[in-house]
């Protein structure tokens, strides 16, 4: 083989050369930085993302390359702190070529000399900017479901009706309680509805929530009633041993609009032809 | 006095306008019995509209007071409790028991009316 032709020292020459094309290859940037946080080697993707050449990168503080200096040094003592860390909470932003500001995750370990002393730190960092937009709208979009889910109807003067579709979770039990109790507010309403006639299942949260509604809106002098209650949504109301006296529970919605109208002294009758 | 105690027709009409220390809201609760004592008011309202905070101690008081009142056979209403205020109360196992409570003064004049109507000419005087 020609391999074995080469002398030695070709041999380690072609292996260096092997592993840092490899690191100059990478799609992430990769950085190593001594213990006072000053860059010591970069790769090309690093020279690429801050358009920042090789020889003034290196010898550089670290933390200059990021909008928030403080938390990128932060983040360097604290791999030498911890010699290693992974999906940093810190909120890191790198300043690009062109001055824009990309959100990056910073993985990063320390690494050690043949007698075993550390040496510097060794960082990926990585562009996570598309990563960060693809989350922020999904919480848009949450936030916009949420907003959906939960609409608050004044059905009547002084009566608001908030119908529940699907499944409550804590989060949404919470913003069916501010969505309400501020409907109230604005439309200065003395009765709210509650109907749950589209809530698959009940469980103690979303009950505690329910009577907890309840007290609150009774403080701004409403009252409430909770309607659509299902056989089985009884059954585990009553099983949790949930204080409900102070809940008025209509097993319709109509019944509860009826109940409404009757607490605010109103009547629908009958018109009884022209 | 702490909080001003405004008299309209047989009501007594409390705004609390800023946040009270601990002692500051037992001098309250006392001028304010005194005040329903001396006037022989049928009802009083307590607005607490300008309270982003009320705390356990200030939501007994004020409990404590509308308790107090109706002891002396006068009604009282507690309005202008703000959502948030509401959430927190409840959250904290803190309600206001019994307490009649109203979204507005003018919605909290309207119950102590109907109480009035309800409990006939009995109380007030």
């Amino acid at each position: 083989m020609a391999k074995k032709r080469k002398s030695t020292e070709e041999e380690l020459r072609e292996l260096h050369r092997y592993t840092r094309s490899l690191i100059e290859a990478s799609p992430d940037m990769m950085v190593t930085f001594d213990r006072d946080s000053l860059i010591m080697d970069v790769n090309q993707e690093t020279v690429d993302m801050t358009g920042v050449s090789r020889e003034k990168l290196i010898g550089s503080p670290f933390k200059q390359y990021f909008t928030d200096p403080e938390t990128a040094h932060q983040a360097a003592m604290l791999v030498f702190e911890q010699e290693k860390v992974k999906d940093l909470e810190l909120e890191l932003e790198l300043i690009d070529h062109k001055g824009d500001h990309i959100p990056v995750a910073l993985n990063a370990s320390v690494y050690r000399d043949a007698a075993g002393k550390v040496v510097g730190a060794f960082a990926i960092i990585r562009d996570i900017s598309k990563r960060k937009k693809a989350i922020e709208e999904v919480q848009r979009q949450q936030g916009e479901i949420l907003e959906l889910s939960t609409p608050a109807l004044r059905v009547w003067e002084g009566v608001v009706l908030v119908p529940l579709i699907g499944t409550i979770d804590t989060r949404r039990a919470q913003q069916v309680m501010e969505n309400l109790l501020e409907r109230i507010v604005s439309t200065e309403s003395e009765v709210a509805i509650l109907d749950i006639a589209g809530v698959p299942t009940m469980d103690t949260k979303v009950a505690q929530h329910l009577v907890i509604t309840a007290q609150a809106a009774a403080m701004l002098g409403a009252k409430t009633i909770i309607t659509g209650v299902s056989p089985s949504s009884a059954q585990t109301m009553t099983k949790l041993g949930l204080d409900l006296s102070r809940l008025t529970c209509k097993g319709s919605l109509s019944a509860g609009i009826r109940e409404a109208l009757d607490m605010l002294s109103l009547k629908v009758v009958e018109s009884n032809g022209e | 006095m702490i909080v001003p105690i405004l008299k309209i027709g047989k009501n007594l009409i409390i705004s609390i306008q800023i946040p009270l220390t601990d002692q500051q809201a037992r001098q309250f609760q006392r001028e304010v019995l005194e005040e329903v004592a001396r006037t022989e008011a049928f009802g009083i309202i307590i607005d607490i509209t300008a309270m982003d905070v009320v705390d356990s101690y200030m939501a007994r008081i004020l409990s404590e007071t509308a308790i107090d009142v109706q002891l002396m056979g006068a009604r009282a209403v507690i309005v202008g409790i703000r959502p948030e205020v509401a959430v927190t109360l409840v959250q904290m196992g803190r309600g206001l028991g019994d307490v009649a409570t109203a979204l507005n003064l003018e919605q909290g004049l309207a119950k102590l009316e109907k109480m009035d109507a309800r409990k006939g000419a009995g109380h007030g005087s």
